[in-house]
C-alpha cells in the first residue's frame, strides 16, 4: 500500500509523488495512476492486477507484467510499503 | 493592452475554477503572443491549477501544444508544492519536538481544507503562525538546521512583540515564514492573537495531522492578505476569500464578532468588493446585506491608504502602527526600535557607498 508519509498531487495526466527519500517528485502516468488509486488500501499484487484488469478490460497476467516494474520503482522510492 | 487582456483572462480562469462555472472562455485558441502573456500571468499569479482545470474541462479552448504546456506548467507548480509540503513536515516535527506550538497558514492548509482538490491551489513557501513569545525559539531552531534569516531584527524583542513575520531561507532554498500576526502595520497589531488561534481545524499530509486556523479565521486571513498584501490584490488571495466566505449565517455571526473586535471592517469590505469585481462573484444576499451595514471608520480608512497602491508607504505604516498600539509603553518601545533600525540602516547604506567609493563628507 501507499507509504503513510508519501506526498502526492493528482494531475490531469497522472500523479506526482514525493517521499522523504526522493530528492525531487516523480510523475506516474497511464495505468500507474490507477495503481496508485488502488494502493490507497492494502492489496496484494494478484488483487491489484485483477482490479486493474477489470478497469482496462484486459487479462490480469498482462496487467501484472506491466505493473510489476512500476511497483518496484515505487518501492525503491519508498512510496509504497509492504504490510503484514 | 496585452498585459491587461492577460490579467482579465487569468481572472476569468480563476473565477471559473473557484466558482465552478461551466462557461467557455474563448471560441478559438489564443494566438501564440496572447498565450505567452497568459502563461506569464498564470505563473506570476500561481494559477497553474486553475489553468489546468480550465483546459481539462474544455472551458478554455487551446491547441495541442498549449495543452501540453499547461500540463508541464501544472506539474512544475505541483512539484514545488510537494517540496514545500515536505519542508513543512520537517519543520513541524522539529517545532513539536521542542514544544513550540504552531498553526499552518495559507498554502497547504488552504489547498487541503478549502479547495475541491489540493492540486487547484499553488504556493511557493511555508507559512506558520507562531506564538509571539516563541518566535525567537522557532527562528533559532531553523537557523540550527542551516536556515538563514533574510532580514535582520530591528531590536532584540521586536520579533516577539511587533513584527508581522520573519522569513528564514533553508539550505534547500525553501522559505519558511514565521508569522506572529496576519498583517504588517496597524491592522496586524489590532488582531487579537489569542482569539485568532481559537477553534482550529486539522488537515493531514504525509500521514501527519497538522493544525490550521478555523474556517472563519481563514476567511479573515484571506481578506487581510487580499487587501493588505503587497501591490494589487492577487488572484489567489481573492480565490481564498471566495473559498472560505461564510457558508451560512451562523459562520457570519462568528466572523462579525471577530471583525468588530479587530476593527477589520474596512479590510473585509475591500476584500469582498474586490472579489466581486475581479472574479464576478455573486455572494449570498445575507452576506451582501452584512457588508453594506459596515460603518465608515475614518482612522482605519486612513490606515488602509498606507497599504494600497503600487508602493507601500513604510513611514506612514510605522506612524499608524504607533496609533494602533494600545499602551504608551508599547508605543515608546516600537518608536525606539524604528529609530534605532533607521540609524542602523543609514550607517549600512553609508558603508556600502564608502566601499563603492561614492561617499563624500557632504553626502554623509
Amino acid at each position: 500500500m501507499r507509504a503513510p508519509d508519501a506526498l502526492w498531487r493528482e494531475l490531469a495526466d497522472g500523479v506526482l509523488l514525493l517521499s522523504p527519500t526522493l530528492e525531487q517528485p516523480i510523475a506516474v502516468l497511464g495505468p500507474g495512476v490507477d495503481a496508485w488509486d488502488v494502493l490507497a488500501e492494502p492489496v496484494d499484487i494478484t488483487d491489484l492486477s485483477a482490479e486493474l484488469a477489470r478497469r482496462y478490460g484486459i487479462a490480469p497476467d498482462e496487467v501484472r507484467r506491466d505493473i510489476e516494474p512500476v511497483l518496484a520503482e515505487l518501492a525503491r522510492a519508498s512510496l509504497i510499503v509492504a504490510v503484514p | 493592452v496585452r498585459a491587461t487582456r492577460a490579467w482579465e483572462l487569468a481572472s476569468a480562469i480563476a473565477s471559473t475554477s473557484v466558482l465552478d462555472r461551466a462557461e467557455v472562455l474563448n471560441e478559438a485558441p489564443l494566438s501564440e503572443d496572447a498565450w505567452r502573456h497568459l502563461v506569464t500571468m498564470i505563473s506570476t499569479e500561481r494559477l497553474a491549477g486553475a489553468l489546468a482545470d480550465a483546459v481539462h474541462s474544455a472551458r478554455l479552448v487551446v491547441t495541442e501544444d498549449q495543452a501540453h504546456e499547461t500540463q508541464d506548467l501544472h506539474r512544475r507548480a505541483m512539484a514545488t508544492v510537494l517540496v514545500r509540503d515536505r519542508a513543512l513536515l520537517d519543520v513541524a516535527g522539529e517545532l513539536r519536538a521542542h514544544g513550540i506550538s504552531f498553526v499552518v497558514l495559507k498554502g497547504a492548509a488552504a489547498a487541503h481544507l478549502d479547495y475541491p482538490a489540493p492540486a487547484l491551489r499553488s504556493y511557493g513557501d511555508v507559512d506558520l503562525l507562531i506564538p509571539g513569545d516563541r518566535m525567537d525559539g522557532a527562528r533559532t531552531l531553523l537557523e540550527q538546521r542551516g536556515g538563514a534569516r533574510l532580514y535582520p531584527q530591528r531590536q532584540d524583542d521586536f520579533d516577539r512583540r511587533f513584527t508581522k513575520s520573519v522569513t528564514v531561507r533553508m539550505p534547500d532554498r525553501v522559505e519558511i515564514d514565521l508569522h506572529r500576526t496576519l498583517a504588517a502595520g496597524p491592522f496586524g497589531l489590532t488582531i487579537d492573537l489569542e482569539e485568532l488561534g481559537r477553534a482550529p481545524e486539522a488537515f493531514v499530509i504525509g500521514g501527519v495531522e497538522l493544525p490550521a486556523l478555523g474556517r472563519t479565521r481563514r476567511f479573515l486571513h484571506a481578506c487581510y492578505h487580499a487587501t493588505l498584501g503587497r501591490g494589487r490584490s492577487g488572484l489567489v488571495p481573492l480565490c481564498d476569500v471566495v473559498a472560505t466566505a461564510p457558508a451560512d449565517e451562523r459562520e457570519l455571526h462568528t466572523v462579525d464578532a471577530l471583525v468588530r473586535h479587530w476593527g477589520a471592517q474596512v479590510v473585509v469590505a475591500h476584500a469582498l468588493d474586490d472579489a466581486a469585481a475581479t472574479l464576478g462573484w455573486e455572494s449570498p444576499v445575507w452576506l451582501v446585506r452584512w457588508r453594506s451595514e459596515f460603518f465608515s471608520d475614518r482612522r482605519r480608512e486612513r490606515w488602509l491608504t498606507a497599504y494600497r497602491g503600487p508602493t507601500r508607504h513604510a513611514r506612514r505604516l510605522a506612524f499608524y502602527s504607533l496609533e494602533a498600539l494600545p499602551s504608551v509603553r508599547e508605543r515608546v518601545a516600537y518608536g525606539g526600535a524604528l529609530a534605532r533600525s533607521s540609524v542602523a540602516a543609514r550607517h549600512a547604506a553609508q558603508r556600502v557607498r564608502r566601499s563603492a567609493g561614492l561617499s563624500s563628507p557632504a553626502a554623509e
